[in-house]
């Protein structure tokens, strides 16, 4: 597929730019939401307006193949996930190791501070 | 000191979660840890290089990447490549789960960046396992 000489080739990672490491797939979600080639550049500032235009037009041609891969893609990132409790115990636990970390890290500041050898 | 290298196709999240990062909560984590953000170019990388090159750079240049997942797991992809050349001492590739969420839902760059500090913390003892994922 070919726009404005760009064009969308498989290397083994699906669907991407010619000109660029970036896959259909990395632009997708972006596309599902409605954002604008303006708000898509924001986030992805090394693609170019005519590469954009590219992925957009692929994914108008070939929307049923795009979005089964889509589903593909969350799901086999949703299987990665913990269960709602599970997730929020990890996330609970994890904040608590960052605060022991803090009073760590404050620690050896204060040493390093009141060392004359690291001065 | 820990180098972050930014895959192309998450650059502005990067940018989101690292200036959460460096947000007056988090500040005396960052200097701490002595992190050093970095992009394609600063390291001779450019926007059409493949998987196989990108961590090929990381490993020679003890840089972190930052990427996401939502690619094939082709012959030359990421997946592909550290199951070739992954070792004991390898650096580990962050890989965020969903990582549209970054620019969607506040409470879920804060769960990133907690998950994210929190391996930082114990680096040394995470080279070879691969792929880390972030929520």
């Amino acid at each position: 597929m070919e726009n404005n000489g760009i064009h969308i080739v498989d290397r083994g990672r699906g669907p991407q730019l010619s000109t660029c490491r970036i896959t259909v797939q990395d632009v997708v979600p972006y596309i599902q939401r409605g954002f604008t080639s303006q708000q898509i550049l924001e986030i992805m500032p090394v693609l170019t307006t005519a590469e954009i235009d590219a992925v957009q037009k692929y994914v108008r041609e070939n929307y049923e193949a795009v979005m089964e891969q889509d589903r593909r893609i969350r799901e086999r990132n949703a299987a990665k996930r913990q269960p709602p409790d599970a997730e929020e115990a990890e996330r609970k636990a994890i904040r608590e190791r960052l605060e022991s970390a803090r009073i760590l890290i404050r620690q050896k500041k204060q040493e390093q501070s009141s060392d004359p050898a690291s001065r | 000191m820990i180098r972050l290298l930014a895959d192309v196709n998450i650059e502005g999240h990067v940018a989101r979660l690292l200036a959460l990062m460096q947000s007056e909560f988090w500040r005396e984590f960052w200097e701490y840890l002595d992190i050093q953000p970095y992009r394609f170019p600063d390291v001779q990388l450019t926007r059409d290089d493949s998987d196989a090159r990108v961590w090929q750079v990381c490993q020679q240049m003890q840089l972190y990447l930052l990427t996401n997942n939502r690619n094939d797991d082709g012959p030359d992809s990421l997946e592909a490549t550290i199951r070739k050349h992954n070792e004991v001492s390898s650096f580990p590739v962050f890989t965020l789960s969903d990582a549209d969420r970054v620019f969607l839902d506040k409470d879920y760059a804060e769960r990133v960046t907690d998950s994210l500090y929190e391996k930082l913390l114990r680096i040394d003892g995470l080279r070879g396992t691969g792929r880390l994922f972030l929520p």
